[in-house]
């Protein structure tokens, strides 16, 4: 397990819990006679349950998230459609159960399993306009679009930065990547109108951004954010003595509590909060280039993204810098769901910093089955499929040694660490031959 | 390279897990996205800081306004007659926030309405319709005119039961100011004396309003600026009043009062019990009167403010023969007659064109000082003023007496009645005559009992006055400011006149006498001619003092228009009853029981 990450993933924690107590001391009851409020016991809780969750999550094998990607996509898909049929609360439809539950935060979650697995699965037919970007872009796009008429503007820009970065990294064309940011651009500036007619409360936010010759300008969000951070200066006015956050500020526990860490700690805590973020989106790029396969290596990109690009949007928007959207930032903003899927989504890097054993050894099964084929099963693509279904074998062979791949009508081949079988009309020699995987440390290197 | 070219899988096989150069990429991407935010962190917090910063300072700049309560008003033994009780004021808050008249908060009035109307026990109609009238005519423009004010005065046992309520509702479009109120526990009890406050609260009559400054409390003020505290003004409560007055005493004189205007069908009427020596207002009742606890609500324009003044202090009128006493005094003084003097009383004293005659028109033959007082003379009074005495020395004395002059009395609203003397234009000598028995003179009741007082007092004449002291909020005991005191007459007159009287009202009016006590009074019964116009029925004075030989109490009975002729059968009965309920409070030593 990468061990550095988890430090800053529990600095992060620890962050997030100091401000949280912070932020919340403002609304404590005087007569109850305690020393904390109730948010942020709920929050420490909710602290309690990701710390385990993340802990679990990492000593499982990452592996088998593929198998459960498509369930968990379709199932959040579903809440998705039904969320939009609630009652709208605070003018929008995101909450379910009684407010309690986001489905848009687990649709993040989602998006990062199921793109790493559709990408893993594809990785050789994405640059393809057909059979790549065309059927992701559509997977992206019904996502971002229930997400959008919610409407959520912010977790809509979260998903859809997951999985462009992923798609990106993942080996999309680049022609592609640029055709696309043109008709997207295109697209947006033509469908803009209209989409500010359908969204009225955006189209105020974006005609009010940055109107500072506006009257009442200053009683707004940002630039009462705008006016925490002045306060703060560079050292910052200390530890829970933000002005700001009393009353000032709406929502200093959750969308606005980077303002209160300026405020508080200054700019010096404001970069080393950005740097505790680069750090740990450092160590994600750093586990996905050793990973022991694409699938793990696109997990921890998605959620790398996640989080830098969920803080930076929040960051932003308190800074006038991009119009307002409320989003939470993760580990800092109070809120027990998004502390809890954003320590999995950590969990779930952990593990992929652990390597896979199942991973490790699936091309010596498959090869084995190979081998021992009497009838290869066409879809099955992946290394997880390979091992569950369709061969008849519940077992995995015990033997690890190398696999020489001959030639054969259906070739099985490495792609990567990844075992493909491919039918193939011609047969073809060789293939290529690889060294049992180290079964010490983060996983196996590449052959080269 | 095409899948069927010889080394293509060996080529992907040797690819690694991800573009080293995509990563990078990536990577900027990620780093610069991050530096920008440092970098707007950087200009927001340091180099452009200034402006918000300045906004920021000023708008978390508060002032906390601290409200002390006003002093108490308490009687000699430590009644409270006045005092400050904690009041909540409930508001509505119209709108939602930022003023926006398209956010209304308020929607459910019915339920709003029902749950303050159960907490401040009102029927819940007039809440509602109050409620929505505030809601209707509160805008954005109005919002400086239109009070939003749905229950005020609510006590600390109301609120309780107010905010259960609101528990249950939305409670955050109520809001709750803590004030104080000015309450008078014993109701209507000695009203004229302590008068009453407005809202502010600053006092409009009486005690309330002479000693404003004494009992008003210091207000103070925090200034904070987020946690930093900028400024702090002291605050401190009001002094406390302790008057000179006797509750026990002042509920009997107002309720001997009441009985007073019913039994003899008198429209007004007031009674001032004074410490002869001192001044001291001992109880002062007058009628109609008022509970100071709502007076401001019936204050709506000057007439009806004009209703709760103090009558005892502010109404005048001619009080008649009671003044003979002080003619007489001052003839005496003057050395111009003794006791001994004879007068023929022919029962008519004709100077200056116009009659004067006795009432019942009665003839005394010769006669002194004390048939004078006896009969209540008026021609041989009238006579020694006009003819012995003079308008020089009569007007010197009447001065010296108090005519014309308020007696200073530290109750506000006091008037200092008419006096017309030589030099004004509207002087005759037949005003001289008149004067002299008390006529075309106009004096307020404390001024009648202060020149009466002066001659119980061997002469000497005091300022009267109904605070005893009051105490600092920090313990200290302060004396009010010194009491004019002054000779009148010389003490040997003053006796002389005393005697006398003491005599002629032991003869002629034995019923005002009591167990063991000597008194000395005189009637007056004067027919009035408020603006020139005569009223059908006279008012009625008795004013006097005991024990005779050495008075401590001095008591001045009023009837406005009552039904009997004479003051004898209707001031004088309640003047006897109030001078004994006086003896036994005050516990007067008897002269005639050895």
């Amino acid at each position: 397990m990468d061990r550095t990450l988890l430090f800053i993933v529990l600095g992060m924690l620890v962050l997030g819990l100091v401000m949280a107590f912070s932020s919340t001391l403002f609304y404590l009851d005087e007569t109850s006679g305690t020393l904390v409020s109730q948010q942020f016991m709920n929050q420490l809780f909710a602290a309690g349950i990701g710390l385990a969750g993340m802990l679990v999550i990492s000593r499982v094998d990452y592996a088998i998230w593929r198998r459960f990607a498509l369930p968990i996509m379709a199932v959040v898909l579903l809440l998705l459609v039904a969320v939009l049929f609630t009652q709208k609360t605070l003018g929008a439809s995101r909450w379910l159960f009684d407010r309690r539950f986001q489905p848009s935060e687990l649709a993040k979650g989602a998006m990062v399993i199921y793109g790493a697995t559709w990408l893993a699965s594809r990785r050789d037919q994405l640059g393809s306009f057909l059979t790549g970007l065309l059927p992701f872009g559509l997977i992206v796009g019904i996502t971002a679009l229930l997400i959008i008429v919610e409407p959520d503007f912010g977790t809509t820009s979260v998903v859809v930065a997951i999985s462009v970065m992923m798609f990106f990294l993942a080996g999309a064309s680049l022609k592609h990547f640029l055709a696309v940011g043109a008709t997207a651009g295109v697209t947006g500036a033509l469908a803009y109108p209209v989409l500010m007619s359908l969204f009225p409360h955006a189209a105020a936010r974006v005609a009010n951004f940055a109107q500072s010759t506006d009257p009442n300008y200053w009683q707004n969000h940002v630039p009462q954010a705008k006016i925490a951070f002045a306060l703060g200066h560079f050292f910052g006015s200390g530890l829970g003595s933000s002005s700001q956050k009393q009353g000032f500020l709406p929502l200093p526990q959750t969308d606005s509590i980077l303002a209160v860490l300026g405020e508080e700690l200054g700019l010096l805590g404001l970069i080393l909060t950005l740097a505790l973020f680069a750090l740990f989106a450092w160590r994600c790029l750093a586990i996905a280039r050793s990973a022991d396969s694409h699938f793990g290596a696109f997990i921890c990109v998605g959620v790398m993204t996640w989080l830098v690009v969920q803080l930076c949007i929040n960051a932003l928007s308190l800074m006038e810098v991009i119009p307002f959207t409320g989003i939470p930032v993760p580990f800092l903003s109070i809120g027990g769901t998004s502390l809890v899927s954003v320590m999995a989504a950590c969990g779930l890097v952990l593990s992929v910093s652990r390597g896979s054993r199942r991973l490790a050894m699936a091309p010596a099964r498959a090869a084995s089955r190979v081998r021992a084929q009497a009838r290869p099963t066409r879809g099955d693509q992946g290394e997880g499929d390979a091992l569950s279904r369709g061969n008849g074998r519940t077992r995995a062979p015990r033997t690890n040694r190398a696999v020489s791949v001959t030639t054969n009508a259906d070739v099985p081949v490495l792609v990567g660490r990844d075992i493909r079988v491919r039918r193939t009309t011609t047969s073809t020699r060789g293939g290529a031959v690889r060294r049992e995987p180290k079964r010490n440390g983060g996983g196996a290197r590449p052959t080269r | 390279m095409t899948p069927t070219h010889p080394r293509y899988y060996a080529s992907i096989a040797q690819q690694p897990m991800l573009s080293t150069r995509r990563i990078l990429v990536v990577a900027l991407i990620i780093g610069a996205i991050l530096t920008t935010v440092a970098f707007r962190g950087l200009t927001l917090q340091v180099l452009d800081a200034s402006v918000a910063e300045e906004r920021g300072r000023n708008q978390s700049m508060f002032t906390q306004d601290i409200v002390m309560p006003r002093g108490l008003i308490t009687d000699r033994n430590g009644t409270v007659l006045a005092v400050s009780n904690l009041a909540y004021t409930a508001r509505i808050n119209p709108f939602y926030e930022k003023n926006d008249p398209q956010k209304r908060y308020v929607t459910d009035t019915l339920t709003l309405s029902a749950a303050v109307a159960r907490g401040i026990g009102q029927p819940q109609e007039t809440v509602k319709a109050n409620m929505d009238r505030i809601l209707t005519s509160w805008t954005k423009e109005t919002s400086a005119t239109v009070s939003t004010i749905i229950a005020a005065d609510i006590s600390i046992q109301q609120l309780n039961v107010l905010t259960t309520q609101l528990v249950t509702v939305k409670r955050c479009c109520i809001s709750i100011e803590e004030g104080w109120k000015r309450t008078y526990p014993q109701g209507t009890l000695a009203a004229g004396v302590l008068g009453y406050v407005n809202r502010e609260p600053s006092g409009l009559s009486g005690v309330e309003d002479f000693y404003n400054n004494i009992l008003r409390a210091t207000p103070g003020q925090i200034v904070q600026r987020g946690p930093e505290l900028l400024t702090i003004e002291q605050s401190s409560p009001g002094s406390d009043v302790t008057l000179t007055l006797d509750a026990n005493l002042q509920r009997f004189i107002e309720q001997r009062l009441a009985k007073a205007l019913k039994d003899y069908d008198a429209n007004g009427g007031s009674i001032i019990v004074m410490d002869t020596r001192t001044g001291a207002i001992l109880g002062m009742a007058s009628l109609p009167n008022y509970d100071p606890n709502t007076a401001l609500n019936q204050v709506t324009n000057a007439a009806s403010a004009r209703k709760l003044r103090n009558p005892a202090i502010s109404d005048v009128y001619d009080p008649g023969s009671t003044m003979k006493v002080v003619t007489w005094a001052a003839a005496i003084d003057s050395g111009k007659v003794t006791t001994r003097t004879v007068f023929n009383d022919t029962g008519v004293y004709r100077t200056d064109g116009i009659p004067i005659y006795n009432s019942s028109n009665g003839r005394y033959g010769n006669v002194t000082l004390l048939e004078v007082f006896q009969h209540s003379i008026n021609t041989v009074t009238a006579q020694v003023a006009r003819e012995l005495m003079g308008p020089t020395l009569f007007y010197e004395y009447a001065r010296r007496f108090g005519y014309g002059n308020a007696t200073g009395i530290d109750l506000g609203g006091e008037e200092k009645g008419i006096l017309n003397s030589p030099e004004s234009p509207r002087w005759s000598p037949i005003v001289l005559t008149t004067n002299s028995y008390g006529q075309g003179v106009s004096m307020t009741p404390i001024q009648v009992i202060c020149a009466i007082n002066a001659v119980a007092n061997d002469g000497a004449y005091v300022q009267p006055h109904v605070v005893d002291h009051y105490t600092l909020p920090n313990g200290d005991v302060k004396d009010i400011s010194t009491i004019r005191r002054y000779q009148s007459v010389s003490p040997q007159a003053a006796r002389e006149t005393r005697a006398a009287l003491a005599e002629a009202t032991r003869t002629a009016t034995p019923e005002v006498l009591f167990k063991g006590y000597s008194v000395a009074g005189k009637t007056g019964t004067a027919e009035q001619r408020p603006n020139g116009i005569p009223m059908a029925r006279p008012i009625h004075t008795y004013a006097g003092f005991f024990p005779a030989s050495n008075p401590r109490i001095t008591i001045l009975v009023k009837l406005d228009y009552p039904r009997p002729a004479y003051a004898k059968d209707t001031a004088l009965p309640v003047f006897k009853d109030v001078a004994e309920r006086t003896a036994q409070i005050f516990n007067i030593p008897p002269d005639l029981v050895k």
